[in-house]
């Protein structure tokens, strides 16, 4: 296992995924509050001239909390579709170049390379988004005022990367289930989607991960009593979606042309 | 150390493998020969457990390939045709990679006492993907060696290569047999088996139509051939005398054109032509031609 | 009137932006002339890191850098 995950660490490091999600990420903290601040009130004036700063106050959530929401907001859109693609190779290509054959000939288990993946890159998504909201509220906070408490800030990036987290065992399954890198991506941004949507329209996004993103959104210095119970469930999807994926790997035959 | 018997593969509507019955026996060398398609591949992966029989059973070092949890539970090594690294590790690294699962953790000596048996210790800390196919196959023979296995499984590690790298790997191979490793090996190219083999199989079409050693095979089936050309066509009793002939094992004819083997070659050649001699007819070439491995395979694979 | 008025601010404001746009492009640059490319011409790459707001680095650390350091 511990090979495994420096194997993995070494993809990341060397592959610069780790760099490509941790700027992404960031990129997003930091362009949430400076469009508000300064790009959309810009906007705003020149299409519609004389408008007043009252009016402009009420179209635009121009404060703090605003600007983090909509940094959540972008790394729910933008933000899951580099994740996706970035780390859509994750297994897919794994199992497309054959590059598993000689591991498995050589005694590696599935669960260990799987796992090791998910470790490794979940730990970082988590780090990343804690990291990155703790930024972007800093950030938001010089061009506006503080208005929030840092202890919601950092649950709040912590509920982020959990749900980072679904995403990403989303992607891993897809993977292994129909072993195309770009599609693999293209289904986990469904996946991503459809339970938000689906949580929003049926109203059970306490039961779905996508709650997670939603009480994040929040950042509410009481959190939501159902909280533990969405983090709960999410860390069973995340398991269920590894167990899945591991069958399916089970199920596969090597090394086939 | 191998026995397989009655193995059968299907993929989806192609039937791959037509019931292959193979033994490979303790400490030999045995080259498996075959077109592209034949089927080679194919058997070596069932037989390193990473795929499995539509029907048949394959014996590996003892266990059943259909009862495995594990490839890895066969204790084998295993070189696919090409060998696919992660290009973004070193040599070094990925033996370490690989080396260090499951019950005996490679060690640093043990791993540079590899690279330099492949001659890799040079470029150990370079990243795969800049290696040539050459090296590849010298690291991958070195992963295949890792868990210091009795028997190897190699497919195609010589086709790919130029000739100093072909050479490279048949004298790896040769040493492999040295120290008592039990090998099977495919390729296509011929004389890389007549250099190293102990035994021969050759697979057409998804059956294997023959398995012998290549001593044996060398003794029968590679006998003189004699080459006539008469200046008329022979008479149709003196075909049928030639037949006859005691010493005369097989005759085939074309007009002007006959092409004899014997089984007593001692004095043949003489006898031979006594009896052209004998019977009036003018020879205008005669020629004797000692086929190679190359025509016992293409017989066994046109004569299907 | 209002553009001017808003330069000084606005160019603090965006300076960690900046900061990191710059830093990306400039990592990129120097990956595309040490390493070497894959799939297009270095110069194509390089434009693309330069002017395409952070997707252009992306794109190029994904699809564009070689993996094979030669």
């Amino acid at each position: 296992m511990k090979r495994d995950i420096m194997k993995e660490v070494r993809y990341g490091l060397r592959n610069s995924r780790f760099l490509i999600l941790f700027v992404s990420i960031l990129f997003l903290a930091i362009s949430a509050p400076v469009m508000n601040k300064v790009f959309l009130p810009m906007l705003m004036k020149n299409q519609l001239p004389g408008i007043t700063a009252e009016t402009l106050a009420q179209m635009l959530d121009m404060t703090q909390l605003g600007s983090m929401r909509g940094y959540m907001g972008d790394v729910f859109e933008i933000g899951t579709i580099i994740i996706a693609f970035t780390l859509c190779g994750l297994l897919a290509q794994e199992i497309r170049d054959d590059t598993l054959v000689l591991p498995l000939c050589s005694g590696k288990r599935f669960p260990a390379i799987v796992g090791s993946k998910l470790l490794v890159f979940g730990f970082f998504l988590v780090l990343t988004s804690v990291i990155a909201t703790l930024i972007n509220y800093l950030y938001a906070g010089v061009l506006f005022s503080f208005d929030v408490g840092v202890g919601p800030v950092l649950r709040s990036g912590l509920l982020l990367g959990f749900h980072l987290l679904f995403l990403l065992s989303a992607l891993v399954f897809w993977g292994a289930v129909i072993r195309k890198p770009i599609a693999a991506g293209l289904l986990t941004c469904a996946t991503v989607y459809g339970t938000h949507i689906a949580g929003s329209l049926l109203k059970i996004d306490s039961y779905l991960p996508s709650g997670l993103f939603r009480e994040a959104q929040y950042f509410s210095v009481v959190p939501a009593s159902s909280i533990l119970q969405t983090l709960a469930i999410t860390i069973g999807f995340v398991f269920l979606l590894y167990g899945l994926t591991l069958l399916r790997l089970q199920g596969l035959e090597w090394n086939e042309r | 150390m191998i026995r397989v018997t009655n193995l059968h593969k299907k993929f989806n509507t192609y039937h791959a493998l037509k019931g292959i019955n193979m033994t490979v026996k303790k400490g030999e060398i045995y080259g498996f020969i075959g077109r592209n398609g034949a089927g080679k591949s194919t058997t070596m992966n069932i037989l390193a457990g990473l795929s499995r029989p539509t029907e048949g059973q394959c014996i590996v070092n003892g266990k059943d390939v259909s009862k495995l949890r594990h490839p890895s539970e066969l204790a084998i090594g295993y070189l696919p045709e090409d060998p696919k690294f992660y290009a973004w590790m070193t040599a070094r690294e990925t033996l370490d990679y690989l080396g260090n699962s499951g019950d005996n953790p490679m060690t640093k000596e043990a791993i540079n006492d590899i690279l330099d048996w492949v001659s890799l210790n040079k470029d150990a800390d370079r990243r795969v993907g800049g290696y040539s196919r050459g090296m590849r196959q010298r690291l991958g023979i070195a992963t295949a060696l890792i868990k210091d296995p009795e028997l190897l499984i190699l497919d195609e590690p010589s086709s790919a290569l130029d000739p100093e790298g072909r050479s490279d790997v048949l004298r790896l191979i040769t040493e492999l047999k040295q120290m008592g490793k039990t090998i099977l090996f495919s390729t296509h190219i011929l004389s890389d088996v007549e250099r190293v083999c102990d035994t021969v199989g050759i697979i057409v079409d998804g059956r294997l139509t023959m398995q012998r050693p290549l001593a044996k095979v060398k003794r029968e089936m590679i006998v003189p051939v004699y080459d006539i050309v008469l200046e008329e066509p022979p008479n149709p009793w003196l075909l049928e005398a030639l037949r006859k002939h005691p010493k005369i094992s097989h005759l085939s004819s074309k007009e002007t054109v006959l092409s004899v083997t014997t089984s007593e070659p001692e004095h043949f050649s003489l006898e031979l032509m006594t009896f052209f001699a004998s019977h009036r007819m003018e020879v205008s070439s005669f020629s004797r031609r000692k086929p190679d491995l190359e025509d016992i395979f293409l017989k066994e694979v046109n004569g299907k | 009137m209002n553009d001017i008025a808003l330069t000084k601010e606005l160019v603090l404001m965006l300076a960690p932006l900046i900061a990191l746009q710059l830093g990306m492009a400039i990592y990129c640059a120097v990956k595309i002339f040490t390493e070497g490319v894959e799939n297009l011409n270095k110069w194509i790459w390089l434009g693309i890191c330069l002017f395409l707001n952070l997707l252009g680095p992306i794109l190029f650390l994904i699809i564009g850098r070689r993996k094979v350091p030669s």
